[in-house]
């Protein structure tokens, strides 16, 4: 069963509202479909590549701003 | 779409009399509804209960302390055995469980086509459809259609959730937490305050670097130009002195003197040089200690007029020297006798050494000392001579200037200023042109600082990272939420439309519909429908569900219409096969008026009419009226597939005098 | 690997080591020379350069034969603690081999032995930063100053060898 097309279709438009290039939204929604298919078996490595590429398609936004508004999260 | 149908199902040895069921009209087309009608005490909870438990897995069981239930009345140890055929996307499915009452264990095997193994095995789909948590959806419990409604559970948001993924996509955000944590472990600097830290730290190294830059240029040209002037007024300092000519001939003649002492000093302090590098010139004891070696080395006969070679080679003979054959005693006792030998290279420099105390301090150890005083003692007066010339110069000097010429003396003490100044600069430059290593942090070392630039860098780079991670999965979890958020509006929005709509078709006259769905279905005005109302809302939701899910699902549902009024009853009939592809539905008799015969007819006749009872003498008598190709026996139990048997059955006639087994 | 001499020992022969003629090699001889007559050696620290040249210069040829037997000889005492007799074969057998090395180097010094060799240099500097208050300014007035500390320093190693005899 693929992903549902209501899932994609608020993925695609959160990644719209959050102006991050389409790419991101294409890739949360294969790795819906990968798990779904049961591809992820083979262990965390797979999984780990996969979200460093994910990662590498996000686009910061400019100016301090915006960055500060993402806030820290993990600042010690 | 995927498609899964339920072609049958067996049981033995298990509570419910053994049976086995197909709902097959043809080899893998299943019939639209198969009806079973069980009378009371005939096991029909179990044998729903087992369909549920074979259909979820392992993991329903629990603590397994529900097993033994299963087990055939009065019996206490045994297995029993209960099948279920599947026919998922037109391929084979079959699960076997297999339940031990005296273990309390439960025993799983999955085949497809492609084999049979141990294990409750799912694969894609499968693995959100036949869970605990699914399966009471298809293998409908009544219960469910309450908890549906009941805000106090969460029954609807869970099954939206599972079913499209929205679980598995929330699951997203804790692994990005996960990976953030991994690839920050070693980092010390995780935030923007790191990075704005080590960047200010970088800034500070590189200003810095820049001022020591320009004060090295600054401190050049000062090198140069303070070494013109010097040079310029030197001359004109010479000239000035000499117009004293008396001072300016002995001045010539000094500087001869001077010259020649210098000259003759440096070959002899060349000639001491290379006397000081023998060692036997410097120190006699050292000599005779060297001396004193040699004889010992002598006496002691090292080295070896024989080396380890000879021994390690005449350790792999046949034959030992004596003529005698070798023995592994031997051999050990040669090879022990090897390693107190030298090896035949180092007795060539043992030698050599000997060879060379021998030829360069062979002779009485003080002579050679004796020689170097002499030696010394030149390059003393060579010293001494050089120091008077210079001395009658610089007095001559000072005469010259004490004599009262003021600008002389002016121009002398210029120039000496202009060599501290000149000394100065170059000190400073040596510091800061001086080699990158074992300096602390107040170096002036260019070249030190580079590295230390160049490591706050390399930081810097790696704390951009390490924070550029941590927005960008916060950016991502955020974009998760909305997306969750937004398609959770969107399929429930979807869902309540599809729901009410199949509402209007069932419930006409009554105004029960659904405004929302949120942890719960949520209804519009009335805070609660009636049991049946209730009901035909379960069953529509189910069907937006699944037809949402693109998943179409065999439909098993106990006493479809058992609390409903007849003309809702009526309705549900006619709705009901629209529900699902394979409709499967345990009735009982007195369900049958207003219910059935609608059913049939909203299914086109392609209905299977079965009837199950427990076998024994009075109720073997019911099989006289029916052919024997309608019959199916077991050792306990009757299976009856005729229509007209099951549309005169009368199951509350049954039972008089049985032994009424809770159901 | 083989000579170090210790950065302490460049920065103070500073003045003397540019004059024409002069090898690094002739500090790390004076510390060497100075290490053995007063019998002193000290451990180098990771802090201290590396290896500066790895075989006797050109003017050393000749004589390394006596280094290297003066380092024998210096080691022997040491482990002996007196001159060497018929019963030392074994002892001087093993710090032989110990301390040289037939292959791999020009040298002929083992690991161990060129180890031993830089630890009697560094010693020696201490010594030499002991005995002269200053640090050289001029070849000329350096080698008269050096001198007279390598005498003194045999003259106290006798004297105190005669005295360990006298109270025997």
């Amino acid at each position: 069963m693929p992903v549902n097309e209501n899932v994609i279709a608020a993925l695609k438009a959160a990644a719209t509202s959050a102006r991050q290039p389409k790419e991101v939204a294409h890739r949360l929604v294969s790795w819906l479909d990968e798990l779904e298919k049961g591809n992820f078996s083979r262990g965390t490595d797979d999984e780990e590549r996969l979200i460093a590429d994910l990662l590498e398609q996000v686009v910061l936004p400019e100016g301090q701003a915006a960055l500060d508004a993402l806030g820290e999260g993990g600042d010690q | 779409m995927t498609d899964v149908r339920l072609l049958g199902w067996s049981a033995s040895g298990m509570r419910c009399p053994d049976h086995e069921i197909s709902l097959e009209r043809s080899a893998e087309k299943p019939y639209h509804v198969s009806l079973i009608q069980m009378p009371n005490g005939t096991g029909k909870t179990t044998t729903l209960e087992l369909l549920r438990h074979a259909m979820s897995g392992p993991e329903a069981w629990g603590d397994r302390s529900a097993i033994p239930e299963f087990a055939p009345r009065g019996s206490q140890g045994g297995r029993g055995k209960f099948d279920v055929r599947l026919l998922v996307d037109g391929r084979r499915h079959t699960i076997e469980m297999t339940l031990d009452f005296q273990t309390r264990r439960d025993e799983y095997r999955t085949t497809l086509p492609s084999g049979s193994s141990a294990g409750f095995n799912r694969t894609g789909p499968l693995k959100r459809i036949l869970t605990p948590e699914f399966v009471p959806f298809f293998v409908f419990d009544g219960e469910l259609a309450h908890a549906l409604l009941d805000p106090k559970r969460t029954r609807a948001r869970e099954a939206l959730e599972v079913q499209f993924q929205l679980t598995t996509l929330n699951g997203f955000r804790s692994k990005l937490d996960r990976y953030w944590e991994l690839k920050s472990r070693n980092s010390t600097a995780k935030g923007e305050k790191g990075v704005t830290q080590r960047q200010n730290r970088l800034n500070e190294l590189k200003a810095r670097r820049t001022k020591l830059m320009q004060e090295r240029k600054s401190l050049v040209k000062q090198v140069t130009s303070a070494t013109e002037k010097h040079a310029l007024l030197e001359a004109e300092y010479r000239e000035r002195f000499d117009q004293d000519e008396q001072a300016q001939a002995e001045r010539q003649r000094l500087e001869g003197e001077l010259g020649r002492a210098q000259g003759n000093l440096e070959s002899v302090l060349a000639a001491a040089l290379n006397d000081v590098r023998m060692p036997q010139n410097l120190s006699p004891r050292f000599t005779s200690g060297l001396q004193m070696l040699r004889d010992s080395l002598d006496r002691l006969k090292l080295p070896e007029s024989a080396a380890r070679e000879f021994f390690e080679e005449l350790a792999h003979d046949e034959y030992c020297v004596c003529g005698e054959e070798m023995t592994d005693a031997r051999r050990g006792a040669i090879l022990k006798r090897r390693d107190s030998y030298l090896g035949k290279e180092d007795m060539g420099i043992l030698n050599s050494i000997k060879g060379s105390v021998k030829d360069l301090a062979g002779s009485e150890a003080s002579t050679y000392r004796a020689n170097y005083d002499k030696q010394l003692t030149r390059l003393r007066d060579a010293v001494r001579e050089r120091d008077e010339f210079q001395g009658e110069l610089d007095a001559l000097k000072a005469r010259r200037l004490g004599g009262g010429d003021a600008e002389l003396t002016a121009m002398k003490e210029t120039l000496d200023e202009l060599e501290a100044e000149i000394g100065r600069a170059k000190s400073r430059l040596e510091e800061l042109d001086a080699d990158d290593d074992q300096f602390g942090e107040d170096s002036d070392s260019i070249k030190a600082l580079d590295k230390r630039i160049k490591k706050a860098a390399d930081q810097v780079a790696e704390a951009t990272q390490t924070r550029d991670i941590r927005l960008k999965t916060n950016l991502l979890k955020s974009l998760i939420t909305a997306a969750v958020e937004d398609a959770t509006n969107r399929i429930a929005g979807k869902l309540v439309s599809a729901t009410n709509k199949r509402l209007e078709g069932i419930l006409t006259r009554s105004p029960l519909r659904v405004s929302d769905v949120r942890d719960s279905v949520v209804l519009d005005g009335q805070s609660k429908g009636s049991p049946g109302q209730t009901l035909a809302l379960g069953y529509a939701f189910l069907l937006g569900l699944f037809d949402a899910g693109q998943v179409s699902l065999p439909f098993i549902v106990d006493s479809p219409t058992g609390a409903l009024d007849k003309n809702v009853r009526r309705e549900i009939a006619g709705l009901l096969p629209e529900i699902s592809k394979q409709l499967i539905a345990f009735t009982t008799s007195s369900e049958y008026e207003d219910f059935v015969p609608v059913l049939d007819q909203a299914a086109k006749g392609d209905v299977q009419y079965l009837t199950m009872f427990r076998l024994n003498e009075s109720t073997r008598d019911l099989l006289n009226r029916v052919s024997e190709s309608e019959v199916t026996e077991t050792s306990n139990g009757a299976l009856v597939r005729s229509k007209e048997f099951f549309a005169e059955f009368d199951d509350s006639a049954f039972g008089k005098g049985e032994l009424r087994e809770s159901a | 690997m083989s000579f170090r001499l210790r950065t302490d020992a460049e920065k103070w022969f500073s003045e003397i080591a540019d004059h024409p003629g002069m090898l690094k090699f002739d500090l790390y001889y004076f510390c060497l020379m100075a290490g053995f007559a007063g019998i002193r050696r000290s451990p180098l620290s990771g802090a201290d350069k590396p290896a500066f040249v790895d075989e006797f210069p050109a003017p050393y040829k000749l004589q390394q034969n006596l280094l290297l037997a003066g380092l024998i000889d210096a080691e022997l005492r040491s482990l002996l603690g007196r001159g060497v007799t018929a019963q030392d074969k074994p002892s001087v057998h093993r710090k032989v081999s110990e301390l040289l090395a037939a292959t791999g180097t020009s040298t002929h010094l083992s690991n161990a032995g060129s180890a031993k060799m830089n630890e009697y240099a560094s010693g020696g500097f201490d010594v030499l930063v002991e005995r002269l208050s200053d640090k050289p300014r001029r070849l000329e007035t350096f080698l008269r100053a050096y001198a007279k500390v390598i005498a003194d320093l045999e003259e106290e190693a006798r004297k105190a060898e005669a005295d360990f005899e006298a109270a025997e």
